[in-house]
């Protein structure tokens, strides 16, 4: 097993290498460079050129190039011109954030999405069914930003019950902290796992339906286990498959999600970073940004395989395995 | 005489199937209706979509008769401005779709029928375009290069054509190894022909499925670009009516909700269709 995680790291080279290449030749065909931006309105004479030289844009962009994987390499991915801080540090200090954010939303999605699937299997064709089919279709259809401001006029500005903004509160005594941050985190983690809960019911469902009518399952019935250890235990073990691929696909529309949504609560994370990032034509903190959202897209992809390995004893990857 | 019975009992066959599926139809009929509106929007919009009337501005819907879903912060129609965006939306939603299904199919159809060599450096090309978070590259590029729409649906439809290669592919190596294209191969048929000829027909169902989930997608990921600011400055499209109404959307609910209502019907309508199609033309996925 060990053998599998340290081959599927690898593998995940490549692609990181790749993503800073693309990136970084995208952003430096821009017209335009940030010296502008950091200049000022009226620039002394020769400072744009001063800065310029600083930073290295008047070097040709491959030359730029290598000198940046050369700095990556040493760890050094570049300082945001924005926030006069190293890039790395900005983001990293958003990146649990936006994490806490979207896990906390997976997790519920999974939980309540196994236990519609599952209720929905053993009574197949009734109205649960019908709802979990036009919320599947409708929640995948509906962008969850613009479902966040509807819920904020809603729930913040009519009915006053959850908070609008931010991740805590604000310049006001609170009596519990931790409180504080669960109740301004209702509404979005409310909202991105609403997005993904039905389609995780759908799924369950499904493979439930298969595996209900399979051999084992019969036999468990007829040996007199009780039905909801039937279901529960014997068939819900095997329907975690599919799930576990599904939440493997699922991380980078959770990803894309999460970074809109956060936009509109204010929440400080990866996605109110991108924001400030685009609109003061930062490169360095958007490619750094860009670079750690892959590396969560192919670190959970990795993570999700391992997992499934875990789960299924019939999959055994590289030669020797010892299950301890 | 014989083939085209076969055809007739064919059509008939999806026909009476798709038919079932009446909850597909709903959403062609939405898809109708918001093609005509797109064609028709310089008729029957009551407005310019860009003319700003400051004397009118934040007007609630149903407030004044003449607009009856009211004004945006700067006093334009919100009605008009409802109706012109389906032009983007449908624009983008079908030629982002064409693109993507375009290199998809030209890339996985290679893959699958020549196998080998050919295979490997596709798929590997593939992969490293799926451990792309898809979204994020698209945002990059239009940042760095300035929002126009074409370059809009062209980088959505450079960007998320890997999986509907792999479907392709996966449905080509299947077909090909039926007899009637040994026979084909046998009687001497060029590659091209026996690629486009004899394979691709049996494999246009699936295609066409994708196609239409692919449109709601770009859809989505055109009113998710506008929404950050990096929409086409020069059009209107629902999701940067969303952008435009982030300062005042908690004192006007109208300018917020009605174009993330024209969004998602929008999607849900293309969606809808796929899933329809789906059960049409694969009756053995019904169960699912």
């Amino acid at each position: 097993m060990m053998r599998y995680i340290g081959k599927r790291i690898l593998q995940a080279i490549p692609a990181i290498i790749g993503v800073l290449i693309i990136s970084f030749t995208i952003m430096h065909m821009a017209p335009g460079d940030p010296t502008v931006f950091l200049a000022g309105p009226e620039p002394p004479a020769g400072y744009v050129k001063e800065l310029q030289e600083e930073y290295g844009f008047n070097r040709p962009v491959y030359e730029q190039l290598i000198l940046y994987l050369w700095n990556v390499a040493q760890g050094d991915l570049g300082r945001s011109y924005s926030f006069h801080a190293p890039a790395v540090d900005v983001v990293l200090g958003r990146v649990p954030l936006t994490l806490s954010l979207m896990f906390s939303a997976l997790t519920i999605a999974v939980i309540i999405g196994l236990f519609l699937g599952t209720e929905a299997a053993r009574r197949p064709n009734t109205k649960l069914d019908a709802i979990l089919q036009i919320s599947s279709v409708s929640m995948y259809s509906i962008p969850p930003f613009w479902l966040s401001m509807v819920a904020i006029i809603i729930f913040s500005v009519n009915l006053r019950i959850f908070p609008a903004i931010g991740y805590k509160s604000v310049g006001v005594e609170v009596a519990n902290p931790i409180i504080d941050i669960i109740w301004h985190s209702v509404l979005p983690v409310g909202i991105l796992a609403l997005g993904r809960m039905s389609r995780y019911a759908r799924l369950t469902r499904a493979s439930m339906l298969e595996i209900l009518g399979q051999d084992y399952i019969v036999t468990a019935r007829s040996r007199g286990c009780k039905e909801r250890r039937v279901v529960y235990r014997h068939g819900l073990r095997n329907a975690l498959l599919s799930i576990t691929t599904m939440i493997g696909l699922d991380v980078r529309f959770m990803l894309m999600g999460t970074v809109l949504v956060e936009i509109v609560f204010g929440w400080p994370g990866l996605g109110s970073l991108l924001w400030e990032g685009l609109l003061s034509r930062d490169y360095n903190l958007l490619m750094v940004i860009f670079i750690f959202v892959t590396i969560i897209t192919v670190a959970s992809s990795i993570i999700v395989d391992v997992v499934y390995a875990f789960l299924d004893p019939r999959i055994r990857y590289g030669k020797k395995v010892k299950l301890d | 005489m014989s083939t085209s019975r076969t055809l007739k009992t064919k059509v008939l066959g999806f026909l009476k199937n798709y038919f079932r599926v009446r909850i597909g139809i709903a959403g062609l009929v939405i898809i109708i209706v918001l093609s005509l509106v797109s064609i028709l929007a310089p008729v029957i919009s009551p407005f310019n979509p860009k003319s700003v009337d400051m004397d009118v501005r934040l007007t609630g819907p149903g407030a004044l008769q003449n607009y009856p879903l009211g004004t945006d912060q700067f006093g334009r129609d919100m009605l008009s401005r409802l109706i012109y965006g389906t032009q983007v939306s449908l624009l983008v939603g079908f030629t982002a779709a064409g693109i993507c299904t375009l290199i998809g199919l030209i890339l996985g159809s290679f893959a699958g029928y020549y196998g080998g060599r050919v295979d490997d450096i596709i798929m590997r090309i593939t992969d490293i375009f799926l451990a792309l978070p898809g979204f994020f590259l698209i945002l990059m590029v239009v940042a760095v290069f300035g929002p126009s729409l074409s370059l809009i649906i062209l980088v959505i439809g450079v960007t998320v054509w890997p999986s509907t290669a792999r479907l392709i592919r996966a449905e080509f190596l299947a077909i090909r190894e039926r007899e009637f294209v040994s026979a084909a191969k046998l009687s001497g048929a060029s590659n091209k022909k026996i690629i486009f000829v004899e394979i691709l027909p049996n494999a246009i169902h699936p295609i066409i499925i994708n196609a239409t989930l692919l449109i709601a997608g770009s859809i989505l990921m055109e009113a998710s670009l506008s929404f950050l600011g990096m929409g086409d400055p020069n059009s209107i499209s629902w999701g940067g009516m969303l952008n435009d109404s982030l300062v005042y959307f908690r004192q006007a609910w109208w300018i917020a909700v009605l174009p993330g209502l024209a969004i998602s019907i929008t999607s849900i309508a293309f969606n809808l269709v796929g899933d329809a199609l789906n059960d049409a033309l694969n009756p053995r996925l019904r169960v699912l």
